[in-house]
This record gives C-alpha cells, structure tokens and sequence, in this order.
C-alpha cells in the first residue's frame, strides 16, 4: 500500500516549549483520516509543519513518498498538499471567483472551477463578490473550493466546522464526500469528533503533542476515543 | 508618480524602500545618460530605457540583498538594509558622474504652450500629467485585471497562504521591486525634463514619495494611485497658477488631507 504520509518521530518547538513530541502515523493513498484531540495537543501544529508553514521541526515526514521540505510552503504545494486553514484565510483583496483562480495549479485533476461550482453553487452565484462579504458558511465554501482548484494529492482541513451553522456543517460535510470519491487523501480536523470519526477511515487522538489513538475509524468505540482525548492509558 | 512605486513596494514586500529617491535619481540620470551617449534618440526610447535599466537594478538589489535581509522577518532589519542600498546607490553615482546638477534639455518642448479659454497650458507639464496617468492606468490594469496582479494582491493579503496555494512569492517580490524602481525612474526622468537633478535629490524625492503612501493608506494599492494622482495633479495645477511655488502647494495638501483625515478618525 502507497502511503500518501507517512510521519515519524516528529518533535515540534516553539521556543523551549515542545508542541509536538515524538508523532508517528501513516496514512494510505485516498484514505481519509480524522485528527482529534483537545485545545492545544497540537492539531494546528502538526498540519502547519506539513504546509511548510512553521521550520523548527525534527523527525521524519514524506509525502507519497518525498521527503518533505522544511519550512517552505511552496514546496508543500508542489508536493501536493492543500490546506483549508481555520479561519479561511482568503484573499481579501480578490474576489471569489479570483480566489479561486489563484489555488489552480498544473497538476490535472477533476477540480476544474466548474466542478467547484457544481459542487458549491453559492460560490457561482456569489463570484464578483469579496470574501468580507459573504457569510462565514459562504467563506469555507469558498475556502474549500480554493484548495480542490490545486487538485491536490492531499487535503487538510484544521477545525473544519468551527463557527459553522448545523446546516452548513451539514453540507460540507456531504461535500467531503464528493470529494473522497474522487481519491484525494485527507485529514481532517474538527471538534465534532463523532461527526468527523463516521467520514473517517483512521483516527488520530493528540494529547499533549502526542499520539494516544492511531488506527482505523471502524470499530473504534466513544470509550476508546474518550480515553485517548483524555491522555489514554498511563 | 513619485510615490506609487514606493506604495507598491511598501504595500506588497512590507518593506519601506528608503533607496528609492535613489532609483528616482538613477532613472533621471539614465535619461540624461541616454541622450549624451545616443543624440537624437526618440523621447518613448528614452523613456523606456531609462524604466528597463531602473527596474532591473531594482530586481537585483531585491534578488541579491533585500530578499536576505527580509527573511529575518524584522521590518527594521530590512529598512536599513535599503538604506545601506540607498547610500552605496548615491555614492556610487557621485563616482561616476560628479556631484553636479544635470538636467535633460527639452529644447523648445520647455516654452512651448498653447491657451484654451483664457488659460495657457505648457505642453511639459501637460506631457508630465499624460505619463503618469498612462503609467497609472496601467499599473492599475496590470493590478486588477492579470494573473501576475492577482498573484500580487495575494502575496500583499497573505504571504504564507498564498506560497501555499503554489505562488512563486520571491518570484513577486522580485517582480514588483523591478516594476517599484522602474516607476521611480519614469518618475526621475519626468523630473529631469522639467527641472534639474542631482545624485543628492534621492532624499527630497523620497520625502514626496512618503507623502503619497501615507495619503494613499499605508499598503494599499487603491489608494496610494489616487493619493498619487490627487498630488501629482497638485503640482501640476500649482505650477500653472504660480510658476515659483514648487513643491509648497504639493506639501500643503498633503498637510490639509492629514489633518482631514485626522479629524474624521480615518488615519489609517
Ligand atoms: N505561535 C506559537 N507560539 C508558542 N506556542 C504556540 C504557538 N502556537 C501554538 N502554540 C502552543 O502549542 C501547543 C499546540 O497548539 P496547536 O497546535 O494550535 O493545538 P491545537 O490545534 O491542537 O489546538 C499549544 O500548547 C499552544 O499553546
Ligand atoms: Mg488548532
């Protein structure tokens, strides 16, 4: 089986404090894969690592393979990694539709703008507008439609229905679906963890900068996951 | 259009250019190079010459030295970086050419003007307008409506983010610093015709061009073409009404526009 991460031993520092301490997981090619755990075990950490958005880093991480560059996004892109950050993140100065534009890249895939729109209509009907004005629910959309525009190999998602409405939540989620069938490999952040776990192949539970829970998302029980969010066995 | 190039390059590196008087200087004096070493050469030539040499030692100088000194992620790391830039710029030139003032004769184009109601015109102050309009309209165009524009307005908004979703950002940042110094030295030229400049100008030039950025709102490229434009007019207007004032009536509504702004909480 190809691996479309596979992570070891990954120790991250801000300054003296360690945020991640020694991390080891794998996740197949077109698997997806729920990261859960509580507020600071280091979710956002460890997915800005893989986006080449943070460099004081030690372990091991390959991508489909390729070792993965320290610090660099650009190179992260190039690897295939998309990430719909919490908080969007979009481009306030261009529109929609602009927005958009900009996540496209050479790699060929089925997310051309007009599947992004089918996928979302909003973001058709809203194109020439700016991210300010659109609804939060709107800007994940488009956040979202922004990293499919890459066709990437794999997508990340950090707090993926924080501040969301239930309905909304509700069609992301049916998105996400839409979007596994197409084989991207994904990772999921999201505090819903019973939601998260049911699109889930793998669980991943953080405590504290460490993995406690690492295995497949069927016939883990809510025991299993509690125990784990709560540091696991010790 | 002595301003737009530093807004630009303020708005998208996060850098303040202090070396940008300089690449003002430096493009009058390519222009004046040019016709000395090329008698006869056609204006637009001139012109273009002067923007191409410009915009290419601005590439460098970002590729080389301010692009480093950026990735210490310290604004003032950067800022005296390019006033070690702008020092060596100067000296450098005061090697070469000598300290004394040159200007680009215009020959008659200089006296040359023509009354429309009551009013004379020069035809140089009105060419002067002309350039900078048609350099804003395309810096605007190029901006707002191409890829390269979206891809900088994105780098402007959000650096990491948008190196993410695979923008070659050093690439931009090399891109606009050429287009910032080519800018200035349209601008240097423009001086050139009209009065005479000296490798000391830099610092006065750098002066007007701080006047339009902070007018304009610091980092954004909307406002910094029409503080641009709303001072550039200034001069013009200025100079048609009292031949002396030089840059008092510029500086004054910049100070009126302060203070309105001041007053209406918009300082930002
Ligand atoms: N920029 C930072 N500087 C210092 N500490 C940080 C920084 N970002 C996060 N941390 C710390 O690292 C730990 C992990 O944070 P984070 O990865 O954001 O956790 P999560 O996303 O799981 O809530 C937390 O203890 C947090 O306080
Ligand atoms: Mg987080």
């Amino acid at each position: 089986m190809t691996m479309a991460l596979e992570v070891k031993d990954l120790i991250a520092s801000y300054g003296q404090f360690h945020a991640l301490n020694g991390v080891s997981m794998s996740v197949p090619q077109g698997e997806t894969m729920a990261l859960v755990g509580a507020n600071g075990a280091g979710k956002s950490t460890f997915l800005r690592i893989l986006c080449g958005l943070m460099d004081s880093w030690e372990g091991q991480i390959a991508v489909g393979g390729t070792e993965l560059a320290r610090g660099d996004p650009l190179k992260s892109s190039h690897l295939g990694l998309a990430l719909v950050p919490e908080g969007r993140m979009l481009f306030g100065s261009l529109t929609v539709r602009e927005n958009l534009l900009i996540g496209q890249t050479d790699r060929d895939g089925p997310w051309d703008i007009d599947a992004i729109e089918r996928l979302f209509p909003v973001i058709k009907e809203r194109r020439n507008a700016k991210p300010s004005e659109l609804s939060g629910g709107q800007q994940q959309m488009v956040a979202i439609g922004r990293a499919l525009a890459a066709n990437p190999r794999i997508l990340l998602f950090d707090e993926i229905s924080l501040g969301l409405s239930p309905a909304v939540v509700r069609e992301v989620y049916s998105a996400l679906a839409a979007i596994r069938n197409e084989g991207v490999t994904l990772v999921i952040v999201d505090q819903d963890i019973s939601r998260v776990c049911n699109v889930a192949d793998k669980v991943t539970c953080f405590f504290k900068g460490m993995v406690t829970f690492h295995g497949p998302a069927r016939g883990v029980t809510a025991d299993d996951l509690h125990e784990a969010y709560f540091g696991g066995r010790s | 259009m002595i301003g737009a190039g530093l807004a630009l390059n303020y708005g998208i590196l996060k850098v303040l250019q202090l070396a940008h008087g300089e690449y003002i200087t430096y493009g009058a004096f390519a222009a004046v190079g040019a016709i000395v070493l090329f008698p006869g050469l056609p204006f637009p030539i001139v012109l273009l010459a002067a923007f191409i040499a410009c915009a290419l030692l601005g590439a460098v100088a970002q590729w080389l030295i301010v692009e480093r000194a950026m990735s210490y992620r310290n604004e003032v790391v950067a800022m005296l970086v390019t006033f070690g830039l702008a020092v060596v710029l100067r000296d450098s030139l005061v090697e070469v050419v000598g300290a004394d003032l040159r200007g680009l004769s215009v020959g008659r184009l200089g006296q040359a003007n023509f009354t429309i109601g009551g009013l004379t015109l020069g035809v140089l102050p009105l060419l002067s307008l002309a350039i900078a309009v048609a350099s804003f309209g395309l810096l605007a165009f190029l901006t707002f409506k191409t890829r390269l524009g979206r891809q900088i307005r994105a780098v402007s908004d959000l650096p990491d983010i948008a190196a993410l979703v695979g923008v070659p950002v050093k690439r931009i940042h090399v891109i606009v610093a050429a287009l910032s110094a080519g800018l200035a030295a349209i601008a240097g030229v423009l001086l050139a015709m009209r009065a005479s400049v000296s490798p000391f100008s830099g610092l006065d030039n750098l002066l007007i061009a701080f006047e339009v950025v902070v007018l304009g709102g610091l980092g954004s490229i909307r406002g910094v073409l029409w503080a641009g434009l709303l001072l550039g007019m200034t001069q013009v207007v200025s100079t048609w009404l009292d031949s002396n004032a030089g840059l008092f009536y510029v500086h004054l509504v910049f100070f009126i526009m302060l203070v309105f702004r001041a007053k209406t909480g918009r300082l930002t």
